[in-house]
């Protein structure tokens, strides 16, 4: 051989072998164990530990897909370009109405590009809410509303760290499963789809037929599975994944389902529960809502007390309104007592610059208040609020100006957490659903819906008297819930209660109710409300009624002696209220008989609080023993919601001592 | 699926009626004009007129004169021989192994879950034999001669007593001849491969009395589970029943006792691989009014493949078959409908919408009863009318005969549609109703499909050589291709030339792509007459193509891989059809092979 050629044979042999040691310690790959973590000191060379460090594996991404993986390298680099002719393809195909090439061709879409979250996220969105409602029979539509999830659970699986699929499924178990028009049809399917509980199991590991997951009939309820994915999303945060959504948005879907479900039951028959009579199905029905309520209750409360990062830059608790205003007044008081006559002195330039009926509004005790001067002491608190720094500013000592300027920032900082709390509340309507998770739990709640549907069964099988009967009782026991929680009656509760009084009124069979009817005042308050007579701080003051003044009747002791009230009475030309109602006077619902004083929050009213359901076991409607704490076996000694904090709130929930009432302190009207 | 009406055609309804063989004779004709013209232009070029012409001629008269009737069979057929080994030491039978291995991983790539698998797999397998053995085609044909010619082995052969003809035919059969041996293997792989895939059965979870009589329900095989109910004897007891359809199958049930104990045992699935015999009629539309409509509505779809009739008017749908008795022994007649349902509002969510059926002589002497239905769609609804049923005669209620009173003396039956359900819609197309007229067998029908695709593939040959005799191998590969593309997606042309596609031609798409004009918009330069010179200038353009799509052949309308999928019959006019235009192909291209072999031959000498 030419020693030329020998000479340059061995240079290039040589450069190979000195270069393969660095990329030996390099490029060498990490040896894993089966369930994928790094298996003892084999790390693997340098970028195999960035790799590992950064989870950027593909292992550590989530379940290889052999299919993919050979689709990926067929494409030799130009998948972005096969993914977008296999997107217009499935345009065409869903256009086209080729539903099983639609479904065959995003599976290739997925199988190129399986890290693209959008994709999946889309697809199954397309697959579910789309392709599912070009079909006529319902099973089949029941039947892709399962593909979409079925492509989401896919998803899921090959990128494990990611939260965005298990919250997507979240979505679609609850909302298309729970919302749509075919809601009964698509939660009976579900029940039943035995097939499709274990294909999740065997495929996601998640038991949806776990106690968390089943409803009062003991089998899964699609609301409840979707709480459980969000269940399964918030776990995978805790190890350490990143969020899909929003603090906010992502820890209240969970509570949030809770609701849902119980509301769920309200709103259904369950025909398939065996029951001794419709009576005893509806009677075991809204107690186990009930129940399901408190779950609810508890959950939101556990949610009030997670702490948020707020994009302010403050960190709150929405649970913590009233405790966030008492270290307000804490501080007002004390920066107050620090800055002595100052402080008087400007604050009673602005009291002084108040309307008498404000003035005298403010200086009423809160529990001596009617209406009118509830809204105009918020109004009131709100115009005298005094600029710290402007106060501080004015003391002379330049060692107390600058505690005085210390005091005053630390008040601002209070002010500001206020009010990204407010703020934060009501994005989720959190009052209000707070409110409502306490109201469904009522004895009252529960008697009027068992007898507004017994009326209704009555009323089909054209028993009148018997018709009459129950409606009146479900209406007293409608007003009596109203009186105590007037959120209810923004609510689409409401909406049934106005439609059964229609029915009502037909059995009747006379032009107008009678004076002495229960919901008079509820109905009178519902034509104003309906004139835009509900302003927000009206609506923050209702939401916020039996917590600041317990024990006190909304409708029947305090909004009809309003002259504001009156006044909107009479401009919208209905009955003056005045001729309806006595003078005003505070009644002790207990006894029934006028108040001497105003009520203090005691311990007895704090006992009211407690959820309607008692310790005792349900009977199931076919008289079985069942445990009311639907669907676990949790006592409800155990479900209890925080007396504590309740108790705290129960003075300062709302954040009127501070904020400008028509900035929102309100929860508004039901968000869906 | 959607039939186009010309599948629809018979072979002589095709051949004469719908001017087949005129619009054939017409491009045969008008290419050899064509090609003589061009031929004699380029050889007055060279010689001059007179020799341009004696040249030209002479070439036709040594083809129809000498090389013609001197062809041999014989040597055809060693020159075959000569191309089929040559193919095979070009190692094509590796194709085989790339087939198989694609069926070996077929399983990850395929979704199991699909609602009809049988369609998701014969789809697949006849799209792979497609891709595979067309551009085996493209690849043999295309570089064969060139090569020869390149080598001087073409020099060899020619010097031996070998006609052009000869070459040109050789060629396209050797390939034609390996194509095939590899298309038959592929096909009777792809029909175990269909047949292993469809086929599962089920094991029973639980089966008892219940309200419906005896039913129960199976395990999840096979991805999907099944209802069923069973079927009591005289005797009280159980011995046959029958599943629910799932995506798109069902099984029979058999019990069987066994050591004192009931077994059920599942049969093969039913309903995946079928060929259904249609016969397809045609279709009016009735508007409100009851009058004869051009189309009915449109309901908003972008797809305007089915049009819509209004429930609860007098909107109707009416098909007229022409009806043979013998194609139905069992006095039965049996339709089914693949129709749409669409709905304003939801309505009753529980059942789907309704219409009614009624049969009806033509003459309108006959008609049945009204026959209430609910829509399935998506699937294929089978409703079989026994052959008397309630009706009238003459508005005399009476028992009407299908066979005898609702067919009229041409044998044309009329079956109308209507949708009952107020504010709902039934929508449909010609093919969405047709007469089930028994069934063939599923592998002779796949055997039609895979005939297709040979066709395709002799298409491609006969392309691949013809372009093969005068231009280099990759360039004869580029030609091939591209018309095999302008085949496949030459509609698009046709679109653009008869200004269904919006935009205008290639020189109008130039002056708009810069002025970012959208091409909805009509052009405005602000110069009406240079606008109407592009406009005429593009038209040219566009028509000019249009007649080179025309010519070519439009490979997806061989394809019938849909009818095999779909469970029809692929007809035998249609058939019957495509061979005829595959062997018009053939002939072309050969000649034209011929002529450039020929020239090129007097070239060098």
């Amino acid at each position: 051989m030419n020693s030329v050629v020998l000479q340059r044979r061995l240079t290039y042999i040589s450069a190979m072998v000195v270069l393969i040691v660095p990329l030996y310690f390099l490029g060498r790959p990490s040896v894993r164990n089966m369930d994928g973590t790094i298996k003892n000191g084999r790390t693997g060379g340098a970028l195999a530990q960035i790799r590992t460090k950064n989870s950027l594996g593909q292992g550590d991404l989530g379940e290889l897909e052999p299919a993919s993986e050979s689709m990926r390298l067929a494409t030799l680099g130009l998948r972005g370009v096969a993914a977008t002719i296999l997107w217009q393809k499935a345009e065409y195909y869903k256009k086209e109405q080729y539903w099983d090439r639609l479904s065959a061709t995003l599976n290739q879409i997925a199988a190129l590009q399986p890290h693209f979250i959008e994709i999946w996220k889309f697809q199954s969105h397309n697959m579910s809410y789309n392709v599912s409602t070009q079909f006529d029979n319902y099973e089949h539509r029941y039947d892709w509303v399962k593909r979409g999830m079925d492509y989401l659970v896919r998803g899921a699986k090959i990128n494990k760290t990611r939260t965005e699929m298990p919250f997507e499924l979240g979505w679609f178990f609850g909302n298309k499963m729970g919302v749509a028009d075919e809601k009964v049809q698509y939660r009976q399917l579900y029940r039943d789809d035995r097939d499709f509980h274990e294909e999740i199991l065997a495929k996601t590991g998640l038991d949806v037929t776990q106690k968390d997951g089943r409803g009062p009939d003991q089998k899964p309820d699609n609301w409840l599975t979707g709480r459980l994915w969000y269940e399964r999303c918030y776990e995978m945060v805790a190890s350490g994944a990143k969020q899909a959504k929003s603090t906010l948005m992502f820890y209240q879907k969970g509570p949030q389902w809770r609701m849902k479900h119980a509301e769920a039951i309200q709103a259904e028959s369950y025909a398939h529960v065996p029951a001794a009579s419709e009576e005893a199905r509806a009677e075991w029905r809204f107690e186990a809502a009930s129940a399901a309520w408190r779950f609810a209750q508890r959950e939101w409360e556990e949610f009030g007390m997670l702490p948020i990062l707020t994009t302010y830059g403050s960190t709150i608790q929405m649970g913590l309104m009233g405790k966030a205003n008492d270290d307000f007044q804490k501080a007002q008081d004390d920066f107050a007592e620090f800055c002595g006559d100052i402080y008087e002195e400007l604050q009673g330039e602005l009291v002084d610059k108040l309307e008498d009926v404000e003035r005298e509004a403010l200086d009423l005790p809160y529990e001596e208040r009617n209406f009118e001067q509830v809204l105009l002491a918020e109004n009131a608190a709100y115009k005298i609020l005094l600029d710290p720094d402007a106060v501080a500013k004015r003391l002379e000592d330049d060692d107390a100006r600058m505690t005085a300027m210390t005091k005053a920032k630390e008040m601002v900082r209070l002010r500001e957490q206020i009010r990204h709390i407010d703020v934060y509340r009501n994005q989720i309507n959190y009052a209000y659903w707070a409110e409502r998770c306490l109201a469904e739990q009522e004895e009252e709640a529960l008697l009027a819906r068992t007898q507004m549907f017994n009326a209704d069964q009555h009323l089909e099988n054209a028993e009148l008297t018997e018709a009459f009967k129950a409606f009146e009782e479900a209406f007293t026991n409608w007003d009596k819930l109203f009186n105590k929680r007037p959120a209810m009656m923004i609510d689409d509760i409401a909406d049934d209660v106005i439609a059964s009084v229609q029915r009502y009124k037909q059995i009747l069979d006379e032009p107008e109710l009678p004076e002495d009817f229960p919901l008079n005042d509820f109905l009178e308050f519902r034509r104003v409300y309906e004139d835009q007579f509900a302003d927000p701080a009206m609506l923050g003051v209702i939401s916020s009624w039996p917590k600041k003044y317990p024990g006190r009747n909304f409708l029947t002791e305090m909004l009809r002696k309003s002259e504001e009230y009156e006044k909107q009475f009479k401009d919208t030309g209905t009955k003056d209220p005045g001729e309806m109602a006595p003078a005003f006077e505070m009644i002790d619902l207990e006894t029934g008989k006028p108040l001497e004083k105003p009520q203090e929050p005691t311990a007895e009213s704090e006992e009211q609080e407690e959820p309607a359901v008692s310790e005792e076991t349900l009977e199931s409607p076919a008289g079985e023993k069942t445990s009311a704490a639907e669907p676990g076996e949790v006592s409800v000694a155990e479900e209890k919601p925080a007396k504590v904090e309740e108790s705290t709130e129960a003075k300062s929930e709302a954040p009127l001592s501070v904020s400008k009432p028509t900035e929102g302190s309100a929860p508004g009207p039901k968000k869906k | 699926m959607r039939i186009e009406e010309e599948q629809m055609w018979s072979y002589f309804e095709w051949l004469i009626y719908k001017l087949g063989l005129v619009h054939g004779a017409g491009i045969a004709v008008g290419l050899s004009i064509l090609g003589f013209l061009l031929c004699f232009i380029v050889s007055t070029f060279k010689y001059g007129p007179g020799e341009g012409f004696f040249r030209v001629t002479r070439v036709i008269y040594e083809l129809l004169a000498r090389d013609l009737p001197g062809t041999s069979l014989h040597r055809i057929f060693a020159l075959s021989r000569l191309a089929f080994q040559e193919a095979i030491r070009r190692k094509v039978l590796a194709l085989m192994a790339v087939f198989i291995v694609v069926l070996l991983f077929a399983g990850w790539f395929l979704d199991s879950n699909s609602s009809n698998i049988g369609q998701l797999y014969i789809s697949f397998v006849m799209t792979g034999t497609s891709y595979l053995v067309l551009l085996l085609g493209l690849f043999l044909s295309c570089f064969s001669l060139p090569a020869d010619i390149t080598s001087k082995t073409i020099q060899t052969i020619t010097t031996k007593p070998v006609r052009a003809t000869e070459i040109v035919l050789g060629r396209i059969f050797g390939f034609g001849a390996v194509g095939t041996v590899l298309l038959v293997a592929m096909g009777i792989l792809s029909y175990f491969f269909v047949v292993r895939g469809v086929n599962h059965s089920h094991s029973f979870r639980d089966w008892g009395p219940g309200k419906e009589g005896v039913a129960g329900a199976t395990e999840v095989d096979a991805y999907h589970s099944h209802k069923f109910t069973m079927e009591e004897g005289a005797d009280g007891s159980i011995q046959y029943g029958v599943t629910n359809d799932v995506q798109s199958h069902k099984h029979t049930v058999t019990a069987r006792e066994v050591d004192g104990e009931t077994k059920l045992e599942f049969g093969a699935p039913e309903g995946l691989l079928q060929a259904r015999m249609p016969i397809y009629g045609s279709m009016a539309i009735y508007d409100r009014a009851g009058n004869l409509a051009r189309s009915g509505l449109n309901v908003g779809y972008e797809s305007e493949y089915q049009t819509y009739i209004e429930g609860a008017s007098l909107m109707s749908a009416v098909w007229t078959f022409d009806v043979d008795k013998s194609e139905f022994p069992d006095g039965k007649l049996p339709i089914e409908l693949s129709l749409k349902a669409f709905r304003t509002f939801k309505g009753d969510i529980v059942t789907g919408v309704q219409g009614e059926i009624i049969l009806r002589n033509p003459d309108g002497s006959a008609e049945s009863r009204r026959n209430p239905f609910i829509v399935k769609e998506f699937e294929v609804d089978q409703i079989v009318f026994d052959g008397k049923m309630p009706g009238s005669i003459n508005g005399e209620p009476k028992e009407v005969d299908i066979f005898e009173d609702l067919i009229n003396d041409d044998g044309k039956l009329e079956i109308m549609i209507r949708c009952t359900d107020p504010g709902q819609y039934f929508g449909m197309a010609v093919g969405d109703v047709y007469l089930r007229a028994g069934e063939r067998q599923f592998g002779w029908n796949l055997f039609k499909g895979f005939l297709g695709i040979w066709m395709q593939m002799v298409l491609v040959i006969c392309l691949g050589v013809m372009f093969s005799t005068f231009l280099s191998g990759p360039v004869a590969m580029i030609a091939t291709l591209t018309s095999l593309v302008l085949g496949f997606f030459g509609t698009i042309a046709a679109d653009v030339a008869l200004g269904e596609t919006p935009g205008g031609g290639p020189i109008e798409a130039i002056i708009r792509m810069p002025m970012q004009t959208g091409a909805l918009v009509d052009l405005d330069l602000g110069n009406p007459a240079l606008e109407t010179a592009i406009e005429f200038a593009d038209a040219g353009i566009m028509y000019s193509l249009f007649t080179v799509f025309q010519a070519l052949p439009a490979f997806g309308k061989f394809n019938t891989a849909e009818f095999v999928a779909y469970g029809f019959n692929i007809f035998p006019d249609l058939v019957g059809k495509h061979l005829t235009m595959t062997f018009c192909y053939f002939i072309l291209t050969s000649c034209v092979g011929y002529f450039f072999l020929k020239t090129r031959e007097l070239a060098a000498a």
